[in-house]
């Protein structure tokens, strides 16, 4: 198919059982989950607490292992890299955006930012080229040389996301990236990603957020481990895709009992 | 309710064991050093002995400076660790514990730890106290049979002491709890220090301090000036050292951050950042190790050197065993040998060297080849020297010589630096400088001795009443002395010694009787008790080392925990993060070991004045004693590098 060739993440048939302590229970966070995502694409994942979106976003993130399945980078087998190369592995070919954003308050913004290329031994001169296109995009140029404890919630979010984007990874797995802030710097961050991933960057958002998810062109919805459907925003504008979403969550959250 | 509070109480020691369990060791153990301090002041035998005086004094000061230090250190280190609680009293203020209710918490808290603390250090120091007890009189050489007893006063001194540091750190406690508001105790401990204001001045204030006490050191005129200069140089090397710290490491830190090239790499990137994050901690923390590793090697090195350089302390004032003086008693002198060789005779004893001579001391100034007399209200006390004034004939007798002087000539010696003249003044009167001797019978020589003694010796006794007319001293700044000394050698030293010296007391009036033996015997009680007083000291210094460099390593771990799970996140494998953190480490960790020996190094010119004036002039001894207490100091800082390290790197990497 024409298609594989455009295909960057192949997720086949994972399945990811937690063991308690002692061994006696055993949890199965994902039962068989498939998907693929294809270069370019801007996709959210949506689910309840407990729904097995943080095991799929750790098991994506190579910081975990799943039991059984596999998951295929740009064709290759992350499931199977070494533990002596992971580290660098996820430091080249992914972008991560988190909830609580992890800046380090002993660096400022652009030490921040330019963490994950100091650890590979970049030049500043490269570093310095890389970041000021993207420190423009995301309109954090003043306030590069200030300290996290000593700018907004939203500056930090969008200094993290160009901490994701400056190693130029395949992907950018971002968790919750909205989950600590208002809703206008929720907003203004989601739009930044709409922007990278208008620039082509492949992105996907773990979130339950409607509001954040509506920005993606396709959402997942998972449930008790299984994709449960998925949404393609084709033509539609961001509100008409955000009550979309509604809809099919209201229908998810029936199905489970919760909204009856 | 009350059982609530006490279980409470216990809950939060349990909790907070990582910090609690060493700061309540170094409570047990300050206490049971004060106690076998405090009781072997208590000792009846250590009175009993002879010089043993000043020990007694100097351990009533141990006794006390460690009460004192203890007290200060523990009050200190409390701050700190209620700092870092203020967390967990703000929840249960949250919570619904009204202020009242912690203060009550935090008073059995107070109670439990102050009474453990005193009923355990008690305990080991009654066990361990019959340890110190042997060592002390191992190191006095006395019959190691004799029994430590058990003193109620040191018991009652000990409790009251820790007692009164007890309620202080619970004022403390409650003053720092009852001032804060519960959403300040929430928030306290995530506070970054930001620490870049008033660098420039500090910086120069450090260099000010430094400067100042190592030029009061190294411009000390005499041996016997470094006395009064102690205090304001300890004073400036404290100043000196925390300035220095706080400011050196911004300046280094920020320096080694601008340089891109050393500063975008991986492991310096990450430790440079998190040391100027932590800088104000960090600094403190820093000049606190060196002070107090200063500080025990200072003690450790003065006390060392004393107790191995006495014998020859003794030896440099005696260059023949025995010596016997008679004060104005010109007739004596042809009987005194007589008796001496007559006992010396009785007791079997061969007499080796002999030396008699009649001399007259003046006390004096001496300045630009002039000697004049002493005056205590135009002179300083410490310019003074003596004069000793002998005859040529006598020299002759002493030296076995035939010197020839003219009228107008004299022989001089001095017991530290030459003189270098060739013509001296007592007042008007002048002499030529014949020669200048370089050696003496009955004066050794040393550069570095205290006070400078002269000798002078004069063509006839004609000139010396001339001389002395001339200066014309008071009647308590001079004496006219007939002395004899020698050495003896044979079985029964003891029995001669004591002899002779029952029989010439009772033939001469004015007599004075100087045995080096005795003399070693009685200073062994002196310099044997500094070194113990220097051990305990020293002891207790390098546990308060070991809770600081402790506190920082646990301090840090905790606050860089989260940095190296964000690490791990943006992808630094584990193996990366773990030589970051070594790195880390090691950078600071031997920075204040460095000044501490440089401090020590300067010191040394101090603390070999200072023992000058205790007569112990031997530098080859001083450094050599100073090389082995560094040495050691450096192994046992190694040692608390490492264990510490670990202590570290297990709060980091899980």
């Amino acid at each position: 198919m024409n298609i594989q060739n455009d295909t960057l993440l192949m997720v086949e048939h994972l399945r990811k059982i937690y063991n308690s302590r002692f061994g006696g229970n055993q949890v199965e966070a994902l039962k068989d989950v498939s998907f693929s995502v294809e270069q370019g694409e801007f996709i959210a994942v949506m689910g309840e607490s407990g729904s097995g979106k943080t095991t799929l976003l750790n098991l994506l993130a190579a910081l975990d292992r799943p039991t059984e399945g596999k998951i295929l980078l740009a064709g290759k087998d992350i499931t199977q890299i070494k533990d002596s190369n992971i580290s660098r592995f996820r430091r080249e070919n992914l972008g991560f955006v988190f909830q609580d954003f992890n800046l380090l308050d002993n660096f400022s913004l652009r030490d921040n930012i330019y963490l994950p290329l100091v650890l590979s031994n970049t030049a500043k001169k490269q570093m310095e080229s890389r970041l000021e296109p993207l420190a423009g995009q995301l309109r954090i140029s003043d306030i590069l040389e200030k300290y996290p404890y000593e700018v907004s919630g939203g500056q930090k979010q969008r200094a993290a996301i160009a901490r994701a984007l400056i190693t130029a990874p395949k992907l950018v797995l971002a968790d919750e990236p909205t989950g600590a802030l208002d809703s206008r710097s929720s907003a203004q961050v989601m739009k930044m990603f709409t922007d990278i991933h208008q620039k082509g960057q492949t992105i996907l958002v773990v979130t339950h957020s409607v509001k954040t998810a509506c920005y993606a062109g396709r959402v997942l919805f998972i449930r008790d481990g299984q994709l449960f459907n998925q949404l393609y925003r084709g033509n539609m504008d961001n509100e008409t895709f955000q009550e979309k979403i509604s809809d099919n969550l209201k229908i998810l959250l029936q199905k489970e009992g919760l909204y009856a | 309710m009350r059982n609530f509070y006490i279980r409470l109480a216990v809950s939060n020691i349990k909790k907070n064991k990582p910090v609690y369990y060493p700061f309540f060791l170094t409570n047990v153990l300050s206490v049971m050093i004060f106690y076998v301090m405090a009781s072997i002041q208590n000792q009846t035998i250590i009175a009993t002995l002879p010089g043993s005086y000043i020990f007694v004094q100097f351990i009533k000061v141990g006794v006390i400076m460690t009460g004192l230090f203890a007290g200060v250190f523990l009050l200190y280190t409390n701050g700190l660790l209620i700092r870092q609680r203020k967390k967990e009293l703000g929840l249960y203020n949250i919570f619904g514990l009204e202020k009242k209710h912690i203060a009550k918490v935090l008073m059995l808290e107070s109670l439990l730890l102050t009474a453990a603390g005193l009923i355990a250090g008690i305990i080991l120091g009654v066990f361990l106290g019959k340890l110190f007890f042997l060592i002390l009189l191992k190191l006095l050489h006395l019959d190691s049979g004799l029994a430590f007893q058990f003193g109620i006063e040191a018991l009652t001194q000990t409790i009251a002491w820790f007692v009164v540091i007890g309620i202080l750190i619970l004022l403390y406690n409650l003053f720092s709890v009852i001032k804060a508001k519960p959403v300040e105790l929430l928030y306290a401990a995530h506070k970054g220090d930001t620490y870049n204001s008033f660098v420039v001045i500090k910086a120069i204030l450090g260099v000010l301090c430094l400067g100042g006490a190592y030029t009061l050191i190294l411009t000390t005129p005499s041996p016997i000036d470094i006395i009064g200069r102690v205090f304001p140089i300890a004073l400036l090397i404290l100043a000196g050292s925390m300035f220095f710290f706080s400011s050196s490491s911004v300046v280094l830190l920020n320096a080694l951050k601008r340089n891109d090239k050393y500063y975008y790499k991986p492991q310096n990137f990450i430790s440079v950042s998190g040391l100027i994050y932590r800088l104000k901690q960090n600094a403190k923390g820093l000049s606190n190790i060196c002070i107090l590793s200063t500080v025990v090697m200072v003690i450790a090195t003065t006390t060392l050197s004393l107790y191995v350089g006495q014998r020859e302390m003794v030896s440099f004032r005696f260059p023949m065993e025995t010596k016997i003086s008679v004060e104005n008693a010109m007739d004596g002198q042809s009987t005194l040998p007589e008796l001496v060789h007559q006992i010396a005779e009785q007791y079997n004893m061969m007499i080796n060297k002999e030396v008699d001579y009649n001399v007259t001391y003046i006390s004096g100034v001496y300045k630009d080849n002039t000697f004049s007399v002493y005056q205590p209200e135009v002179h300083p006390a410490n310019s003074t020297c003596a004069i000793y004034l002998i005859t040529v004939e006598d020299y002759n007798r002493m030296e076995g010589r035939s010197e020839q002087l003219g009228a107008d000539e004299i022989l001089v010696f001095s017991s530290s630096k030459d003189l270098g003249v060739s013509e001296i003044c007592f007042n008007d009167l002048k002499y030529r400088v014949k020669s200048e001797l370089s050696q003496l019978a009955i004066q050794n020589k040393s550069i570095l001795s205290s006070e400078t003694r002269y000798f002078l010796v004069c063509p006839s006794q004609v000139d010396i009443d001339n001389i002395f007319a001339e200066l014309s001293p008071s009647e308590k700044r001079f004496h006219k002395t007939y002395c004899m000394m020698f050495d003896a050698e044979g079985i029964g030293e003891d029995d001669f010694t004591a002899a002779l010296q029952s029989q010439i007391s009772a033939n001469f009036a004015g007599v004075k009787f100087e045995n080096a033996e005795a003399e070693k015997r009685d200073s062994n009680y002196t310099y044997g008790g500094f070194l113990f007083i220097g051990l305990l000291l020293s002891l207790l210094f390098m546990i308060f080392l070991t809770l600081v460099i402790y506190y920082k390593q646990i301090t840090e771990g905790y606050s860089d925990r989260y940095n190296f799970e964000v690490m791990q996140k943006v992808g630094l494998s584990r193996n990366e993060v773990s030589a970051v953190v070594h790195k880390e480490i090691r950078t600071m960790f031997f920075f204040p070991l460095v000044v501490a020996i440089i401090h020590l190094a300067v010191s040394l010119y101090a603390i070999g004045m200072l023992l000058a004036t205790l007569g112990l002039t031997n530098i080859w001894m001083l450094l050599l004693c100073t090389g082995a207490i560094s040495l050691l100091f450096v192994l046992i800082y190694i040692v608390m590098y490492f264990s510490t390290a670990r202590v570290y790197c297990k709060i980091v990497m899980c």
